[in-house]
């Protein structure tokens, strides 16, 4: 019964092209995320084209001519979904990105320097820290608002609806990112402390080894098991924060959607579930929801698939 | 190895913690039932006493009669004090309905009555609470002097038996012509709050030059004290009304209200400031008669002095820094006269707990049939709804359309429940606001033709149709259909593509460059931000359908969400181009706030900057018009010049929709709704509770 | 080790100071300002009494003085050593104080004490914390340990999925779902809808108890009746993540050395893996933990407001929407100081648990 447990890597036997989660994962985003962003030309002039005037368009059950349905204002779901993919996909990789190389950065920083420094700048990070979180996206995009919109518009140059827009998306991803990168920094401390203290890291610094040197080859390759694993997981997290914003009502400004938004939208015909005689408005719930859901878990398992591959520990090769 | 903390320890520790806990639970439970108890026997004994003094009442009454004194039928000829006032006969009976249904043959008396509000209620102290849902807990266990019949918008006398409405406008308009024919004097600004207030030297001198080009203002002279009142409406309290400690009411009760609201430490600027606009004092002239002194002629004076809630001197004063502190901070400390009070305790309530009021047996009047109004707190619709559904609650208050119209698919939910629909003269109206002033020059919107034209493009019965469901109707001005104040003549401007179009284009505004937009003459496309509030749905709903129709005619919208508090800056500085919101109303509305010249600038309500003389003119003639006839043709004739001028786009008026248990009976339709929950009755077959 | 821990204790300070200073200078800079919404509170009001009212809340919170002292002011009042605080909380130079109560302010958009406020909210959001922290920290335990056993099996993989399909869920969304199948009578009425108590519970017996022959739940399985949705809601989410740490932490000690030593030793499996594994591997998680427990103590907001229950998340929203800033401000304080106290608990933690860090 002990072989389940042996540390032996099964993965390692298996062919590569084996129908493994990760795989699963990133055909799937592919097949999600690329026709988001591929159709944006398109998506973009589409979104907003409202046909409440035409009473068999609004609320129109999926059909050839509408896959998805339409919305209250006869506007194609399809089209939403599509830019709102596009929107949620940008704010989730950007939000995470900007969390990875804030945390990673300050991380290692502070629990390899260590002493005073790394008691400040874990107390900044403690700050922080100890703030609701919402409270914090507020107060990140209270205080950057100004400045983007002043980059957006007058530097930037674009037109005053753009701008509105472009702004907002700017704001929502810079005030996620800020706040996510927390977590991340703290547990790249603890791993760095607790390898800094082993003997190869002590024998670096006996070589006399330059700090950066030594982050990159030897840290920075312990280390990546636990961002891979953290930044595929922040992703998904700043999909869903914005989607959570939205339902709030802080998120992305409507009319310009994102899956957050629609799903927010589409959780208001969940009252129909309480009675059967109502009729269900099933697409305006089902589309957005499965959307998200299952880009969520195909990162996820993308994530999971990748730390597979690159913990230092356990390459095949 | 073997002594560190392992996976036992750490399921046994877990295990400890909540053993505690559930100790110390149990303990703060007991803790409980005694507090219970305790005021069991607080009330014990307060009912002793009340009983007691009943049977020393009826020991006098007793002697009287055998002495002789008492006049059985005397009439009010005896009572000088009543000359002047309204023969109280002459008066509704406000208890009849409740004599009434306790005629019928299945009525009995009990059974609860469970509301869900959708709100958390922060207050229930009165004149400190803000919020509309603490004035509906309120109602119940507060009463003023007299209250409108819901059957017939009548006054029918509550804690007053009868009143008075004195008109000292000669008087009032000698002394006031008088004083204002004397020009102000630079010792007189010296003295002003105005004045001291100005820090800097300068401030001051510009505040000197600027009051005495001003010269006396009506409002200082009316606040004088040698000046006589305009109005002053005199109320007759009835005898043996108590509080439901057993105190009795009487007009000293009446006179504390006002100084409480009045005292400047108590935290309630609002009613001070309007009250401080109107009444120039408040008087007891016996234990059982009180007088409400007028500034100012007002249309709504007797409406202010009428509804003037009263509360008990004993239990909210006297008004020492203690007590102003505590009546500030409390959220519920709540006691009155009226017909329910809090079962906690008149002090005990705290934000989060269910509002449960119960019968107030020492009620004067005849005791309503529930034994207790409970108001539950269930922010999710879904979850109300669901609730209802359950039966855990027994109402649904003015239900938004989209649930009413879920509720009215269920057809066996329907089958054990009943509703009401009505328009009532107290719903307010919803609009866009068109902006004509905005960064020191005129807008687009200054143009009387293209805010017509707006409106015409505005398709209001689609708006009505999609976003309420047809539950709504199209007002053509601020006055709701249902008020006297509405004039029917006035049909709201129809919604007409092309005449706005002709409207637009005399306006100057024409595609010039064939782009579909128009343009002005100096090639300006005409484009528009519409800020609403980003909370709820139903701005969201409406603002892309208003974009749409005036796609249309080639103006370009673009929608501006703002949350709440950035919203209500931009209106305050009037920083905007169209904004959308709702005005509240009464049964007669007073619009000066929203549409009278003066109320321009300073944050005030007039933001979009209308001016109109005429209108300016004619709403202070009708706020100082007591005659109602007459008044109704000054608001009639208001009505026509706001329609023509559109300076806001009227766009929705509501309809009351409620649905509630159908083991109810009388529970019916009125002017004002729905009839109260404290006239409803439940056979006794049929109570749940 | 007390040395250290004195010395963290007194750097709360600062921080804290720090973090109250952020947040109220944004929150007076911010687009819509200090108590903005109060002032447009009025509605059909007169100019007149408009311009009053704005005086008035100006006059009150002391917002007409320059920012500076404002924060001053604010500091005073909520520092235990200082001076007594008279009118919108200007600071009686003349009196000073060593020890004093703090007094977080009064909250502008609910007209009432902060401290009141929190009284109330607080003890709400601990006990469903209190209830959902253990549950979720204890099967994801477990869960990570099994997955990490049978890694790539089917176990492995059927939980990390179910897992990860139950984080893909909004909250919301679930939350409206349970709420539609578990307590509506159409379908399965087995919980209520929402609120903490039933409504005739404060005259109940404590315990389940048999009155005139009829069951009576008592207050105390109602409560936990009422709590049993907003639980689920509140910690199905947190699965995934906390288990897929331990799994990968468990995973990262199977490799390690001293495991391949204890296993040359012929210690049994089970053995190796509770005994040498297991406790090395609650490290992530106790870093995890130390963040994910202030976070929770800021209340959920969407649970709150699905199950109507009055708690910290609500309150905080709230707070930040009204731009009130002394609720905001304590709120800041309060969950500043608790997750200070929480990461030291869990730095103490990690130096017990892993004797190469030490805090000396």
């Amino acid at each position: 019964m002990s072989t389940a447990v042996l540390p032996s890597n099964p993965s390692r036997a298996n062919p590569r092209w084996r129908l493994s989660p990760g795989w699963v994962g990133a055909v799937l985003l592919a097949v999600i995320a690329l026709p988001c962003f591929l159709t944006l030309p398109w998506s973009l002039s589409r979104y907003d084209e409202q046909r409440s005037d035409q009473v068999e368009m609004i609320h129109a059950a999926p059909s050839w001519s509408e896959p998805m349905g339409t919305d209250g204002l006869g506007r194609s779901l399809l089209w939403r979904s599509l830019l709102g993919g596009a929107i949620s996909l940008t704010i989730g990789i950007s939000a995470a990105l900007i969390a990875v190389i804030i945390g990673v950065t300050w991380g290692a920083a502070s629990g390899y320097i260590g002493g005073k420094t790394d008691a400040t700048m874990m107390r900044a990070v403690d700050v922080l820290y100890g703030l609701p979180y919402i409270l914090l996206v507020v107060m990140v995009s209270l205080a950057l608002q100004p400045a983007i919109e002043h980059l957006t518009g007058p530097v930037l140059g674009f037109s005053e609806t753009v701008a509105g827009n472009v702004s907002g998306i700017l704001t929502l991803l810079l005030a996620i990112g800020g706040v996510s990168w927390l977590t991340m920094s703290r547990v790249i401390r603890g791993q760095v402390l607790s390898l800094r203290s082993q003997p190869f890291i002590e024998a670096t610094k006996a070589v006399g080894m330059s700090p950066v040197r030594v982050f990159r080859l030897h840290l920075l390759p312990n280390l990546i098991g636990v961002i891979v694993v953290y930044a595929t997981l922040a992703v998904p997290l700043a999909i869903l924060q914005e989607s959570f914003l939205s339902f709030l009502g802080i998120g992305v400004r409507l009319p310009l959607p994102s899956w957050g938004n629609l799903a927010s939208m589409g959780v208001k015909e969940l009252p129909a579930l309480t009675s059967p005689d109502l009729p269900m408005r099933w697409w305006l719930l089902v589309f957005p929801c499965t959307l998200l859901g299952l880009t969520l878990m195909a990162l996820n398992f993308l994530g999971d698939a990748l730390r597979d591959r690159f913990d230092p520990k356990r390459t095949p090769r | 190895m073997e002594n560190r903390f392992g996976f036992k320890d750490f399921v046994l520790m877990v295990l400890l913690v909540a053993i505690l806990a559930s100790i110390w639970i149990a303990m703060k439970q007991f803790d409980r039932q005694h507090e219970t108890l305790r005021t069991v026997a607080e009330e014990v004994k307060q009912q002793a006493a009340a009983q007691a003094r009943l049977e020393r009442l009826l020991a006098q009454i007793d002697s009287k009669i055998e002495e002789g004194g008492f006049a059985i039928g005397a009439g009010q000829g005896r009572m000088p004090m009543l000359e002047g006032f309204v023969d109280p006969k002459e008066l509704p009976d406000p208890f009849e309905e409740l004599v009434r249904i306790k005629a019928e043959d299945d009525y009995a008396d009990g059974d609860w009555v469970v509301d869900a509000f959708s709100v958390n209620v922060a207050k229930i102290t009165p004149f400190i609470s803000r919020d509309f849902y603490g004035a509906v807990v309120q109602s119940y266990v507060v009463e003023s002097q007299a209250g409108r019949d819901p059957h017939n918008v009548q006054w029918s006398p509550q804690l007053a038996r009868t009143w008075k409405i004195q008109d000292n406008l000669g008087d009032w308009q000698a002394h006031v012509d008088a004083r204002m024919a004397v020009p102000l004097t630079e010792e007189e600004v010296l003295a002003e709050a105005g004045y001291e207030a100005a820090e800097k030297d300068e401030d001051r001198a510009a505040y000197l030059a600027k009051r005495l080009e001003e010269g006396r203002l009506l409002d200082d002279v009316v606040s004088e004290e040698d000046c006589p009142p305009a109005l002053v409406v005199t109320f007759n309290l009835r005898r043996g009304v108590t509080f439901s400690d057993g105190e009795p009411l009487t007009a000293n009760d009446v006179v504390f209200t006002y100084d409480l609201v009045m005292n400047p430490e108590i935290d309630s600027p609002i009613y001070r400031n309007e009250y401080g606009l109107k009444f120039k004092s408040v008087e007891a002239i016996d234990d059982f008669t009180v007088a409400f002194s007028f500034k100012k002629p007002f249309f709504d004076a007797f409406q202010e002095a009428a509804a003037f809630s009263v509360l008990p001197k004993h239990f909210y004063g006297p008004l020492t820094p203690e007590q102003i502190e505590r009546i500030n901070s409390l959220p519920g400390l709540l006691m009155g006269s009226g017909p329910y009070k809090v079962s906690y305790g008149p002090e005990d309530w705290v934000p989060g707990k269910e509002i449960v009021l119960e019968r107030n047996e020492r009620y004067w009047g005849e005791p309503s049939p529930a034994a207790r109004l409970v108001f539950k707190e269930i922010t999710s619709d879904v979850a109300r709804l669901t609730a209802f559904r359950n039966g855990d609650i027994d109402l649904f208050y003015r239900a938004v359309p989209e649930q009413y119209i879920e509720y009215l698919k269920d057809e066996e939910l329907v089958a054990r429940s009943q509703s009401v629909e009505a328009f009532r003269p107290n719903d307010g109206y919803g609009w866009i606001a068109w902006n004509q002033l905005k960064n020191g020059g005129p807008t687009p919107f200054a143009d009387k033709r293209v805010r017509q034209a707006m409106t015409m493009l505005i398709n209001r019965q689609q708006i009505i149709d999609v976003a309420l469901k047809g539950y709504g109707l199209i007002p053509s001005g601020p006055f709701n259909q249902q008020s006297p104040q509405y004039n029917h003549e006035i049909e709201p401007l129809p919604y007409d593509v092309e005449a706005a179009k002709t409207l637009l284009a005399e306006a100057g505004y024409i595609d010039r460059d064939g782009d579909g937009v128009v343009e002005s003459s100096d090639g300006k496309p005409l484009k528009f931000k519409h800020t609403i509030p980003s909370s709820g749905n139903f701005w969201h709903e409406v603002a892309p359908l208003i974009k749409d129709s005036l796609a249309e005619a080639g103006v370009l919208m673009e929608i501006d969400p703002l949350e709440w508090s950035v919203f209500s800056e931009k209106v305050r500085s009037s920083d905007f181009d169209a904004i959308s919101m709702a005005w509240g109303a009464n049964i007669e509305t007073d619009i000066h706030h929203a549409f009278h010249s003066s109320n321009i600038g300073n944050g005030a309500n007039n933001f979009p900057a209308y001016a109109n003389p005429e209108i300016d003119k004619l709403i202070e003639k009708a706020r100082v018009t007591l005659d109602e006839e007459e008044r109704m043709a000054i608001w009639h004739q208001v009505h026509a010049i706001l329609n023509e001028d559109q300076p806001y786009t009227f766009l929705y008026v509501r309809k009351f929709l409620t649905f509630g248990d159908s083991r109810f009976q009388n529970f019916h339709p009125t002017r004002m709704g729905v009839s109260d929950r404290s006239v409803w009755y439940v056979p006794s077959g049929l109570q749940k509770y | 080790m007390l040395s250290y821990l004195i010395r963290r204790l007194l750097l709360m300070i600062p921080t804290l100071i720090g973090v109250t200073a952020v947040v109220f200078f944004t929150m007076a800079l911010s687009p819509g300002g200090v108590g903005g919404s109060e002032a447009a509170a009025g509605g059909e009001l007169e100019g007149k009494s408009q311009q009053a009212q704005l005086e008035y809340i100006n006059e009150r919170y002391g917002l007409n003085e320059p920012l500076l002292v404002q924060y001053g002011r604010w500091l005073n009042r909520v520092s235990p050593v200082g001076f007594e605080s008279g009118q919108a909380g200007k600071v009686e130079w003349g009196s000073p104080r060593l020890l004093k109560w703090p007094d977080l302010g009064e909250s502008m958009s609910k007209r009432r004490p902060v401290t009141d406020l929190y009284r109330e909210a607080l003890p709400v959001t601990l006990l469903l914390n209190v209830l959902t922290s253990p549950i979720t920290f204890l099967l994801s335990i477990i869960a990570g340990i099994q997955m990490a056993r049978r890694r790539g099996g089917p176990v492995d993989l059927g939980l990390g999925t179910t897992f990860l399909g139950l984080w893909s869920m909004p909250q919301i969304w679930v939350g409206v779902l349970l709420i539609g199948y578990l307590a509506s009578n159409q379908y399965l009425q087995w919980f209520p809808t929402g609120g903490l108590s039933s409504t005739r519970a404060g005259e109940w017996p404590f315990l389940p108890s048999w009155i005139d022959g009829e069951f009576n739940r008592g207050w105390l399985l109602d409560r936990a009746w009422h709590l049993v949705l907003p639980v689920i809601c509140l910690a199905y989410a947190d699965f995934a993540f906390l288990s897929k740490l331990m799994r990968s932490s468990v995973l990262e000690n199977l490799s390690a050395d001293f495991v391949r030593t204890a296993r040359a030793k012929g210690l049994r499996e089970k053995v190796v893996l509770y005994q040498h594994v297991f406790r090395n591997s609650l490290l992530p998680l106790i870093t995890v933990s130390a963040g994910v427990i202030p976070a929770l103590i800021g209340g959920s907001v969407i649970i709150e407001q699905i199950f109507s229950i009055p708690g910290m998340g609500k309150l905080t929203i709230d707070g930040i929407f009204a731009r009130d800033r002394e609720l905001v401000l304590a709120g800041a304080l309060v969950s500043g100081v608790l997750g200070l106290v929480f990461i030291l608990i869990a730095d103490l933690a990690y130096a017990v648990a892993d004797p190469r860090v030490s805090y000396e």
